[in-house]
């Protein structure tokens, strides 16, 4: 009996003593995982920034951020909105390519790509000249788009209350793995970011990725009876905006939408409506509206 | 009692040396990484290959040896010219498939690792696509020339046999003399791209500091997704867009001015060439010589669509974006027309199948004309797809 015992706790021992080397090892194993040493050394103006801010740095630097949102706002002229955040949010979104043209050492690369169009058509050389002096006319006349600002309208934009269901929205909660969206709550969402002003719905897709994004695509894909990934995205992207544009955005001649349209791809009218019925063949233009039809019947 | 004790100490010191002496897992997820250098330098979007880069296909005979797994290097057969051709061609899509191998990757598993990676949902290549992506990389193995695996040779290899042989056929002699208009229109449009960017004004030495510059930035790219283990993190990943930054900056030279009137006398070159393009097309409709000739008309490489005012007249589109679309569709399904060789086990077929970007397993084991009849392209897009193709057949495939 005792032999036995003693038999046992070697046993015992031996067992613990495994697993404890194999939980080590373990960790071990995931060491060799990381990160390796280079051979090649990264120059030293080329090291990574520091992500990681001391707890005082953090502090200094939201109080920082604290005292100027006091002084934007107490300065602020409503634009589109009530609520500041969702009001540059609007100004972002419907008068970007302004904010890019009176601000171009702020979007270089923007410039640069906007350099780069060559072989423009006779439309769109005029309507480069044209959109430059509707911008800077708006620039004068119109002081509460900030278009000088744009550090005063990105405070305003993270200064966006999460609480109300327009904050979440804009704060793209519902981006959020864990959180399921059953059909007729995505188009209450949805419904929810037209009431507030029909331009949020230009950004739907980035608020709603899941449901709007990849699987909207392979749904348009299966409507359309098309795979062809590049031609989905442009029937997609076209249908969204019509969407927008149908439920009152801002769609005219010099809008940020009709800028993308007319300087990027030779689409140049008085609207989108324009485009669509004179501008485009009738294959894509069936499509559209396809596409354009089931986005009324899921969210309208 | 005591052989008991002692047989079990020795288990437990065997199984300790046991689990001392396994190998770790790799983690395949660090095979996963593509370096931006590699993706810059190749797209495998096939319709991009077929315009840009003349990639063609080689012989069904190849294919089937592949298949067979009865492979006969390529330089020990006697071949024709325009297979010379159409080889050298697929040598230079296969890229991919040689540096992977060079440094030291799995290739299927490689494949696996990127497929469908760009998207959120994933999905895993069928058996079907493992297949066909074998035979993909059996013919690149046997257009791989050189013995003792080194690249730039085999580049050397392939491009000399294509050289040393003469055209005899009708097809062969027109695919020849598109060459000649294809070198002059490459000279002229690289003397426009060294114009409009002011490298033409830079010394030759200047011009080898500024590469070695680049291939120094494009390595240090390489290293900073080598050592992720998978997403690059906030750091690395700032770092990749300051390094692209610097690449940007030097192709560009400081307090330069284009001559206009040097690029305009260039530009005005041009159209002649493209002119005679179009006239050896409708003479000799070969897909080689078409595909020469979409490179040039119906690319925007440089220069806009060449049919662009009638495009926009007589089909109504003015999309710059949608024709270019168009475009990458369309050039192969002529070629296919034109019977360059599109069947179910063709590479262009094969490649289709076995598209990294995402699933066309519809596409496996069908011809490209059936495959864009059934699948690609929906009813509405048809109608656009088919007036263009008639357009085009109409005003220039026919005498």
């Amino acid at each position: 009996m005792r032999k036995i015992n003693v038999f046992m706790i070697i046993l015992l021992i031996g067992g613990i003593t495994l697993t404890y080397l194999l939980w080590h090892k373990k960790n071990n194993d995931k060491a060799i995982i990381k990160p390796k040493e280079t051979s090649i050394n990264v120059s030293k103006n080329l090291e990574p920034p520091k992500d990681k801010l001391s707890v005082q740095e953090k502090l200094k630097q939201s109080k920082s951020n604290g005292s100027q949102l006091k002084i934007v706002l107490a300065n602020r002229i409503q634009a589109f909105h009530p609520e500041p955040a969702v009001d540059s949010e609007l100004i972002s979104i419907t008068l970007d390519h302004c904010l890019k043209l009176i601000n171009p050492n702020n979007h270089e690369r923007h410039t640069s790509y906007y350099k780069s169009l060559d072989n423009l058509s006779e439309n769109q050389i005029k309507y480069k000249k044209d959109i430059n002096d509707y911008c800077q006319n708006l620039n004068k006349t119109h002081p509460e788009y900030m278009l000088e600002r744009e550090e005063d309208i990105k405070i305003l934009r993270e200064s966006v209350n999460k609480n109300t269901e327009i904050g979440k929205i804009l704060s793209k909660h519902y981006n959020d793995e864990t959180i399921k969206l059953e059909p007729s709550e995505l188009a209450a969402k949805i419904q929810h970011l037209k009431s507030n002003d029909p331009n949020l719905l230009f950004k739907a897709s980035s608020y709603f990725q899941a449901y709007l994004g990849e699987k909207l695509h392979n749904n348009i894909g299966i409507m359309i009876k098309s795979e062809d990934d590049n031609y989905i995205y442009l029937i997609s992207e076209s249908a969204t905006d019509l969407f927008a544009c149908d439920a009152g955005a801002s769609c005219g001649q010099f809008s940020h939408l009709m800028s993308q349209y007319c300087v990027y791809r030779n689409l140049c009218g008085s609207d989108f409506n324009d485009i669509l019925n004179n501008k485009m063949p009738e294959g894509i233009r069936s499509d559209i509206m396809l596409v354009f039809n089931y986005l009324k019947e899921s969210f309208d | 009692m005591k052989k008991l004790i002692y047989l079990s100490v020795i288990v437990l010191i065997l199984l300790a040396i046991l689990i001392f002496l396994r190998k770790p897992k790799t983690n395949t997820n660090l095979l996963n990484e593509v370096s931006l250098a590699q993706q810059l330098e190749t797209d495998t979007q096939l319709a991009k290959h077929v315009l840009n880069n003349n990639k063609t296909d080689i012989k069904e005979d190849v294919i089937n040896s592949a298949e067979q797994n009865n492979i006969q290097k390529s330089k020990e057969r006697s071949i024709s010219y325009l297979t010379a051709y159409r080889e050298s061609k697929q040598f230079s899509d296969c890229f991919q498939i040689y540096l992977t191998k060079e440094k030291g990757k799995d290739l299927i598993s490689d494949y696996i690792n990127k497929y469908d990676s760009y998207k959120q949902f994933r999905a895993k290549p069928t058996s079907v696509q493992l297949e066909y992506y074998q035979m993909y990389i059996d013919v690149c193995n046997a257009l791989f020339l050189s013995d003792n695996g080194n690249l730039r040779e085999s580049m050397r290899l392939i491009d000399k046999r294509f050289a040393e042989l003469t055209p005899e056929t009708e097809a062969e002699i027109a695919l020849s003399k598109a060459l000649e208009i294809e070198t002059q229109l490459d000279e002229i449009l690289s003397k426009i791209r060294n114009e409009q960017n002011g490298s033409n004004q830079l010394t030759d030495e200047q011009k080898k500091s500024n590469y070695k510059k680049q291939r120094t930035l494009i390595k240090e790219i390489e290293t900073i997704y080598d050592r992720n283990d998978g997403d690059l993190s906030d750091g690395d990943f700032a770092l990749v867009i300051k390094i692209n930054e610097e690449l940007r900056e030097l192709k560009s030279v400081e307090d330069f001015e284009p001559n206009a009137e040097e690029i305009a006398y260039l530009q005005q070159q041009l159209p002649p060439l493209k002119n005679q393009l179009i006239e050896l097309f409708k003479d000799h409709q070969t897909p080689d010589v078409f595909l020469i000739f979409a490179n040039y008309l119906l690319s925007e490489y440089m220069t806009p669509t060449y049919f662009i005012e009638d495009i926009n007249k007589k089909l109504g589109i003015y999309d710059t974006q949608y024709i270019r679309h168009l475009n990458k569709v369309i050039v192969p399904f002529i070629a296919c027309a034109l019977e360059f060789p599109c069947g179910p086990q063709s590479l262009l077929a094969i490649k289709h199948c076995t598209h990294p970007s995402g699933p066309v397993t519809s596409s496996c084991g069908k011809s490209i004309e059936e495959y864009y009849l059934e699948d690609l392209i929906g009813p509405n897009q048809m109608i656009d797809f088919n007036n263009y193709f008639n357009y085009l057949m109409d005003n220039y495939a026919q005498n």
